[in-house]
């Protein structure tokens, strides 16, 4: 068994794998990290000639796309219906935005390269959302920190908290708020910007599942919380606005005990 | 006033050490991160074992840090004269600061005690992530 890790820069931020392997993993991540790319150079709506930009332009449809743009919208559509409308890839403009979505659903697929390969011990940063595998060894890659709200290159940048997911079936925490890149998720059911709170991070078995929610918390505001606690395994922890925590019921639970 | 100056120059390393996954990382074969992150200057040489920068690996522990809420500690590994591997050592937090903290914030609080592998957070930009990066391994000791 040796270490392994990498970084990877996709989709405007920084990917990371980390874990053991009894096997010369470089060319299972030359896959992963290459699934991270063909996601980007489909979905990007920052590369004008990819096929989700000539999409929101007008230029092409969907039934032209390649046929993951379909499965993406597809998804998206289930998604907005199980978070009650709250998770949206429709923009106000009325296009197709799913970028709330595909930097983690690229992210599971990447980690499946891994798995089919027989590495099973690892875990995925995908730029502050984390998927753990299921054979996961290493005691402290069960413990997530939370970030405080302010960005990581703000010199207030700290640890908000720890979670352990140990012994849990939880596999992925993802975090929506607007440190990083300011108010940058819409609202689909009217014009206002929710004030309640300035992050939530959700707690999830899945990685796409724990970003969807923490995309749709973030719209909904803190009316939120009781529609995550009414969803079997899905926990959401907040800061609110004036700085306060809250939280759906299990979240103390999986706090993590102090090593110290 | 020291305490808290301590803190924030502690906490950029923390969060910095902890996006690597808190355990040592290695910068990838080519270079390409040394390169982009422009390592290499930024450094000197820290207390602990040191080796000519021509030779063969040599990792130096940076000094415990005390801050805020606990102490840091970093390790980074020279190899022929380029930094290859940074780990995040010792990350601990004392607990409960403040008693008269509600319960969930009382717990959050406590649990800031732990090591961790990862961190998540609102996704972060590339520049951020090696802004971050570099402030952390300018701090070294």
């Amino acid at each position: 068994m040796h270490e392994f890790n990498r970084l990877e820069e996709c989709m405007g931020t920084v990917f990371q794998f980390s874990g053991l392997s009894d096997i010369d993993e470089t060319k299972f991540l030359e896959s992963a990290t290459t699934t991270l790319h063909k996601a980007d150079t489909i979905f990007s709506l920052y590369k004008p000639d990819s096929p989700l930009s000539r999409l929101a332009r007008g230029e092409t449809s969907v039934a032209q796309c390649p046929g993951v743009v379909e499965q993406v919208w597809e998804l998206c559509e289930q998604w907005e219906k199980t978070t009650g409308g709250w998770f949206s890839a429709f923009t106000p403009e009325h296009t197709f935005d799913p970028s709330g979505l595909v930097k983690t659903w690229a992210a599971k697929f990447a980690a499946e390269k891994l798995l089919e390969a027989g590495i099973t011990d690892f875990t995925l940063n995908a730029g502050g959302d984390i998927l753990i595998s299921d054979g996961q060894s290493r005691e402290d890659f069960w413990r997530v920190a939370i970030s405080k709200p302010v960005s990581i290159a703000d010199p207030e940048a700290d640890v908000l908290t720890v979670l352990d997911l140990a012994g849990t079936a939880f596999r992925a925490v993802a975090t929506s708020g607007s440190a990083e890149r300011g108010q940058h998720i819409w609202n689909p059911k009217s014009t206002d910007v929710q004030k309640d709170f300035t992050q939530v991070s959700v707690i999830a078995r899945d990685i796409v599942e724990a970003d969807v929610w923490a995309t749709a918390a973030f719209a909904e505001g803190i009316r939120s919380l009781e529609r995550i606690n009414q969803q079997p395994q899905l926990e959401a922890l907040y800061v609110m606005a004036d700085g306060s925590l809250q939280a759906t019921d299990g979240v103390v639970a999986l706090l993590a005990k102090a090593t110290r | 006033m020291k305490a808290r100056k301590t803190g924030r120059i502690a906490t950029i390393v923390m969060v910095a050490g902890a996006i690597w996954g808190g355990v040592i990382f290695g910068i990838n074969q080519n270079g390409g991160w040394n390169a982009v992150f422009n390592l290499t200057p930024a450094v000197t040489p820290g207390p602990g074992p040191t080796t000519p920068s021509t030779s063969g690996p040599a990792t130096a522990n940076g000094d415990p840090v005390n801050y805020i809420y606990g102490t840091i500690q970093l390790s980074v590994t020279r190899s022929n004269g380029k930094i290859t591997k940074v780990g995040l050592i010792q990350a601990m937090a004392s607990a409960g600061r403040d008693q008269a903290f509600p319960s969930l914030q009382q717990a959050a609080i406590s649990a800031n005690g732990s090591s961790f592998g990862n961190l998540s957070g609102a996704t972060y930009t590339t520049d951020a992530f090696k802004q971050a990066l570099d402030s952390a391994i300018s701090k070294l000791p």
